[in-house]
C-alpha cells in the first residue's frame, strides 16, 4: 500500500510541474526575450504612474509662476510645463488617466465584442445576419473621423472616452468570437454537450469561450496599445481628455504652440514639454506589443492576428 | 467574371445606403440646432431662418432629411453647402482631394521602396542580426505615435538644424514668399522639399507594416513544394525568388495596398494638422470641430465610399490576379 501512494505522489508532482497549460505558457513566453522587455517596462510604467505622485513633493496641479519653463534639473527632474508645473508628476497622473482608459476601454468592447459575437455565431439565422451586416456597415466607416465626432459631440470626459472607445471597436472581436463560435458549433464535444442537454448558457460560457479564450487575451493585448495611440491622437487634436485632467495625450497638445511658437525666453523651444510624454506613449505601445506578441506565440504558436 | 462583378457591385448599394443612413444618423446625434445662433441677431427675419433651413436641410423628420439629402447625393451630385465656407461641399472636397491623394500616393510609393527590399532581405536571412533589428523596427513603426514623430522631425529638421543645408520646412505646402520670375524647378524643389517630411510621417506605418507582411508571406511562399522543385532542379537562387517566389508574395500584397488607401485618407487628418497642409484630412478636422452639418457628412461620406470601392477593387484585382480564385 505505501509502495502505491508514493508512486500516485510522483504521478502528481510530475503532472503539476509539466503539463499544466499556463505552466507551458509561462514558460513559453519567458523565452520570448522582447515580450519579457516589455513586460518588465510596463511593470515599471505602471509602477511610476501609481508611485511618483505619492512620493513627489510636488502635485499634478501646482502652479508655480517663477518657475515655468524650467529646464529639466536636479529641481524638477523633467523640467516644468508653461504653469511652472512638474513634467514628471504631470507624466505619472498622466499615465494613470491613459493607461486606465485603455485598459478599462479594451476589456468593455471585448465584452461587447463577445456578447454580440457569441450571439450571433450561436443562435445564427437572422440574428447572425443582422448583426453581421451591421459590423460590415461600422467597418466600411473610418473608425477615427467617428471617434473625433463623437467625442467632439459628448465632450471628451474620462467615462465618455472609454464609452467612445467601446462602442466603436468591438467589431473586430465579435467577428473573431463569432467565427470560433461557427466553427466550434459543429464539433463533437458540443454535440456530446448538447445531447446531455446542457443548456445554451453552460455551451457558450464552459465549452466555446475558453477555446476562444487565448485569442481574446492576445487581441485585448494588442488593442492596449491602439487606444493607447488613438486616446493621444485624440487628444492632440483637442478632443480627448480634456484638461486640467492630464494626459500624455494632452499634455502634448499643450506643448505644441510652446514648440513652434515665439522662442521661450532663455533660448531654444521648450522640448521637454513634447518629448517625454510621446516617449511614455511610444514606450507603452512599444511594451505592450511586444507583450502581446510574446502572448501570441505563447498561448498558440498556430494563432496568426 | 462579368457575372461576379455584377453581383459585387449590386451588393454595394444596401451598404452604400446603411452607411450613409449611419453617418447621417450618428451627425445628426450632434446636440444643439445648428442655425440657433442666427436668433441672436435683432434684425433677422423667421422666413430667412426658414429659407436657410430648407438650404442646409436642418429641420423635419430625420429619415425625410436624409432622403432628401440622399436624393440630391444621387441625382445631382449634390453634398449641400458649407456652413462656415460659403461654398458647395463637393467643390471644397474636390479642392481639397490633389493635395492629400499626392500625400498618400507618395506615402505608398515610399512604403514600397522601403518594405519590398527590406521584407525579401529580412526573410532571405531569417533571424539573423539585421532582421531581427528590422523586426524590432516594425514594433517600433506600430508603436509610434504619428504625430509626435511629425513633431520630433519639426523640432530636429526644422528648428535644431535649421540654417544647415539639410533643413526641412517646417509645415505648408511651399515657402510663401517667391520672388518674380523664379525658375519652375526652384518651385518645384521647394514644393518636393515641403512633401519629404509628411510623407515620411504618413508612410511610417505602411513602411514597417507592409515590411512585416513581405517578410512572413515570402517565408511561408518559401517553404512550398514548388520552391524546393524548382531549387531541386538547379535554378539559381535569384531566379527562384524573383521568378517564382516573389510574385506570389504580390498577389496579398496587392490587395493591402488597395486596403491602405482609405487608412492613409484618415491618417492624413493627423498628418495634415502636424504640417499645416490644405488637405481632405485637415477639412474633415475643420466640419467635426465647427459642428459643419453638411461638410461632415459630406467628407465621411467620401471617405466611406472611398473605403467601400477599395475593399471591392482589392477583391476585383485579387481575382484578377490569382488564377485559383474561382468566381462562384
Amino acid at each position: 500500500m505505501a509502495k502505491v501512494s508514493k508512486i500516485e505522489s510522483t504521478e502528481f508532482d510530475l503532472s503539476e510541474k509539466e503539463y499544466s497549460y499556463w505552466g507551458v505558457v509561462w514558460r513559453r513566453f519567458r523565452r520570448h526575450r522582447m515580450a519579457i522587455g516589455g513586460l518588465v517596462t510596463l511593470t515599471f510604467i505602471v509602477l511610476f504612474a501609481i508611485i511618483a505622485p505619492l512620493i513627489s513633493p510636488y502635485t499634478f496641479d501646482a502652479i508655480s509662476l517663477e518657475d515655468k519653463f524650467s529646464r529639466p534639473s536636479s529641481k524638477f527632474i523633467l523640467g516644468t510645463d508653461e504653469l511652472g508645473r512638474d513634467v514628471l508628476v504631470r507624466l505619472a497622473y498622466g499615465g494613470r488617466v491613459s493607461l486606465f482608459v485603455a485598459v478599462i476601454a479594451s476589456l468593455s468592447s471585448l465584452l461587447v465584442g463577445a456578447i454580440i459575437g457569441s450571439i450571433a455565431g450561436f443562435f445564427g439565422g437572422w440574428l447572425d445576419n443582422v448583426l453581421m451586416r451591421l459590423v460590415d456597415v461600422l467597418l466600411s466607416i473610418p473608425t477615427f473621423p467617428l471617434l473625433m465626432l463623437l467625442a467632439m459631440y459628448f465632450g471628451g470626459s474620462l467615462w465618455n472616452i472609454i464609452l467612445i472607445f467601446t462602442v466603436l471597436g468591438w467589431m473586430g472581436e465579435s467577428r473573431l468570437i463569432r467565427g470560433y463560435f461557427l466553427s466550434l458549433k459543429e464539433s463533437e464535444f458540443v454535440e456530446a454537450a448538447l445531447a446531455i442537454g446542457a443548456s445554451s448558457r453552460r455551451i457558450i460560457f464552459r465549452h466555446i469561450m475558453p477555446n476562444a479564450l487565448a485569442i481574446l487575451i492576445v487581441s485585448v493585448t494588442l488593442s492596449v496599445g491602439g487606444v493607447i495611440l488613438f486616446e493621444a491622437a485624440l487628444s492632440y487634436l483637442g478632443l480627448g481628455i480634456q484638461p486640467p485632467t492630464p494626459s500624455w495625450g494632452n499634455m502634448l497638445q499643450r506643448s505644441m504652440e510652446y514648440i513652434l511658437g515665439a522662442p521661450v525666453e532663455g533660448g531654444g523651444p521648450p522640448w521637454w514639454l513634447t518629448f517625454y510624454p510621446g516617449l511614455m506613449i511610444l514606450l507603452t505601445a512599444l511594451s505592450v506589443n511586444f507583450i502581446g506578441d510574446g502572448l501570441r506565440d505563447a498561448l498558440d504558436p498556430r494563432l496568426k492576428l | 467574371m462579368r457575372d461576379y462583378l455584377i453581383r459585387r457591385l449590386l451588393q454595394l448599394v444596401p451598404l452604400v445606403i446603411a452607411v450613409s443612413l449611419l453617418i447621417y444618423f450618428i451627425i445628426d446625434l450632434a446636440p444643439g440646432d445648428p442655425l440657433e445662433h442666427l436668433l441672436l441677431d435683432p434684425d433677422i427675419k423667421m422666413e430667412d431662418i426658414e429659407r436657410l433651413k430648407e438650404i442646409y436641410g436642418v429641420g423635419g423628420p430625420f429619415l425625410e432629411r436624409w432622403g432628401k439629402w440622399f436624393w440630391r447625393l444621387i441625382r445631382y451630385q449634390d453634398l449641400g453647402v458649407a456652413r462656415f465656407h460659403p461654398y458647395p461641399v463637393w467643390d471644397l472636397i474636390l479642392h481639397r482631394i490633389p493635395v492629400t491623394l499626392r500625400l498618400s500616393l507618395l506615402a505608398m510609393a515610399v512604403s514600397l521602396a522601403v518594405a519590398l527590399p527590406v521584407g525579401i532581405f529580412s526573410a532571405r536571412r531569417q533571424y539573423s542580426g539585421w532582421d531581427n533589428i528590422f523586426t524590432g523596427l516594425a514594433f517600433f513603426g506600430r508603436s509610434m505615435p504619428t504625430f509626435w514623430f511629425g513633431i520630433m522631425l519639426i523640432l530636429i529638421f526644422g528648428i535644431y538644424l535649421g540654417g544647415t543645408p539639410i533643413e526641412l520646412p517646417m509645415g505648408g505646402l511651399s515657402s510663401i514668399v517667391f520672388p518674380e520670375g523664379v525658375p519652375w524647378i526652384t518651385l518645384q524643389l521647394n514644393a518636393a522639399k515641403h512633401h519629404i517630411l509628411p510623407v515620411l510621417v504618413l508612410g511610417l506605418a505602411g513602411m514597417t507594416g507592409w515590411t512585416r507582411y513581405v517578410r512572413s508571406t515570402l517565408l511561408e511562399v518559401l517553404g512550398q513544394d514548388y520552391i524546393r522543385t524548382a531549387r531541386a532542379k538547379g535554378l539559381s537562387e535569384r531566379v527562384v525568388i524573383w521568378k517564382h517566389a516573389f510574385r506570389n508574395v504580390l498577389i496579398p500584397l496587392i490587395t493591402l495596398v488597395a486596403l491602405t488607401l482609405p487608412a492613409l485618407f484618415a491618417g492624413a487628418i493627423i498628418t495634415e494638422t502636424v504640417f499645416a497642409l490644405p488637405g481632405m484630412g485637415r477639412l474633415i478636422f475643420t466640419a467635426v470641430v465647427s459642428k459643419d452639418f453638411n461638410l461632415a457628412v459630406g467628407c465621411l461620406t467620401f471617405l466611406c465610399i472611398l473605403t467601400i470601392v477599395s475593399n471591392l477593387l482589392a477583391d476585383i484585382m485579387y481575382a484578377v490576379v490569382d488564377p485559383r480564385v474561382r468566381f462562384s
